[in-house]
């Protein structure tokens, strides 16, 4: 135990280990807060969808050599989390089936468009590093940590200056727009935050880990608690205590990142499964 | 009203988080000020001119090249200490940003690789990461003059290698490599 300690006082003094606790924390609480929202619009695998978008885009901001590839794969992702809320609603392909187009499009794409125009040395590294997260969460720069922070922020002002309006919207979407809520609008300004929180995910987790930092969290608060406002507080409580238990566990043990801060999600999803067994919760 | 405080509240809170970030300006800064190869190298030189009264004790400083002085002792970056999530990390950033590590000691352990080149050979450490997708390396010139392939270990045998942290130009690119090594397998 003492030898752990050390451990993390020792690591503790690398700026890189502070960064990837700064950030994980603060994409634990964003994804967390609309991950109850997406779970309970049913909208769960979006995430994993605008995730491989993100993989697609940063294959071309890998081709096109930017320096900064933020940008151009914040905008593609956040046109394609539009595009699929209107393919869900009004067009021929609905649903799942227009996410899972979407999602294998955007994965074979970009593996593709890598494979071909890429001048790395390290592809296969590349495309893991942006799929499996690998230590992406410990090598950000100050800027990167910056440019979180500040989206993080966004991300937390939203939520909660339209908490109401997300709640009304995300329980009865007909009931909403009744009673005079855009509900497009709102489901708008949800595509595109869950966009920005996809985005940012990626650099913790990688593109196909990034769900379970949406849905894990939502989904064991939601086997202990009944209300929207209790299951939001703990989920976001668990989000952020699972991703930092993950980063300092993958950091003394030396495992990957994304995957063992998705393992401790697992667990705590299992012991809230128990705990909401012996109390009767909510099912999703 | 509740909802402006709660906002504040968590803006205050994540700036607060993010504070960090200037204790770590603080500390490149440091970096920037400590010594480069060749102040190193001249304060050996120095300490050699220093010391010694006896004759024997003069060819005794002599023949310490400074690379021995400054891997004496404790090393500025122990690579060897780390995990290997750590490790990974730590030489990424090396690589980033050389200029926060010249003049550093520097001890790691790794798998041996060379890449014969057309004028001369490149030998390296490196280091996987925890997924081990992705690897780093740093380029090393042995102290002592050493021939490829008999004074040099197999292919990925395992390898601890100390020297100088530096850079060098070669075709209009910086590369970074450890001067002065000295290598165990």
């Amino acid at each position: 135990m003492t030898e752990v300690f050390g451990k993390i006082v020792l690591y503790w003094q690398y700026p890189f280990v502070r960064y990837a606790l700064i950030v994980g924390v603060l994409i634990a609480l964003c994804s967390s807060l609309l991950g109850v929202t997406l779970v309970l619009k049913r909208f769960s695998f979006i995430g994993d969808g605008l995730s491989h978008v993100a993989f697609g885009a940063i294959a071309i901001a890998t081709v096109l050599d930017l320096t900064n590839k933020m940008p151009l794969v914040m905008v593609i992702t956040i046109l394609c989390a539009v595009l699929l809320l209107r393919m869900g609603q009004n067009t021929k392909v609905k649903g799942d089936a227009a996410i899972a187009m979407v999602s294998v499009g955007a994965l074979g794409i970009g593996y593709l468009i890598m494979n071909i125009y890429s001048t790395s040395s390290n592809l296969s590294g590349d495309v893991c590093s942006t799929l499996f997260g690998s230590t992406s969460i410990l090598t950000l720069t100050q800027t990167e940590v910056w440019i979180c922070v500040v989206l993080s922020v966004v991300v937390v002002a939203v939520f909660i200056l339209f908490y109401h309006k997300i709640f009304s919207v995300t329980f009865d979407e007909n009931f909403a727009k009744a009673t005079g809520t855009n509900a497009d609008a709102y489901n708008l300004l949800i595509a595109v935050v869950i966009a920005v929180i996809i985005v940012l995910a990626m650099n913790l987790v990688g593109s196909l880990l990034i769900s379970a930092l949406v849905i894990f969290p939502a989904l064991s608060a939601m086997r202990v608690f009944k209300n929207f406002k209790s299951v939001t507080y703990c989920s976001a409580i668990l989000s952020v205590s699972c991703a930092l238990l993950g980063i300092l566990i993958s950091i003394v043990g030396e495992t990957p990142v994304g995957s063992t801060i998705v393992a401790v999600d697992i667990a705590v999803f299992a012991l809230f499964c128990l705990i909401g067994m012996f109390r009767g919760g909510v099912k999703a | 009203m509740k909802k402006m405080i709660c906002m504040i509240n968590i803006i205050v809170l994540l700036f607060t988080l993010a504070a960090c970030g200037r204790q770590t300006k603080g500390r490149t800064q440091n970096m920037n000020q400590e010594k480069t190869v060749s102040d190193i190298l001249a304060q050996a030189d120095s300490e050699a001119q220093d010391t010694g009264d006896t004759a024997k004790e003069e060819a005794k400083e002599e023949s310490k090249s400074p690379a021995s002085v400054a891997l004496d002792g404790d090393f500025d970056v122990d690579l060897t200490v780390l995990g290997s999530t750590i490790v990974y990390a730590e030489v990424y950033n090396m690589m980033m940003t050389p200029e926060d590590y010249v003049g550093k000691s520097v001890k790691m352990e790794g798998a041996f690789a060379v890449y014969e080149g057309e004028e001369r050979n490149y030998y390296a450490c490196i280091i996987e990461d925890a997924t081990a997708c992705c690897a780093q390396g740093i380029e090393f010139v042995l102290r002592e003059n050493a021939v490829y392939p008999d004074d040099y270990p197999a292919l990925g045998e395992n390898i601890t290698v100390t020297g100088i942290f530096d850079t060098y130009e070669e075709e209009g690119n910086s590369y970074c490599q450890l001067i002065h090594a000295e290598m165990e397998s």
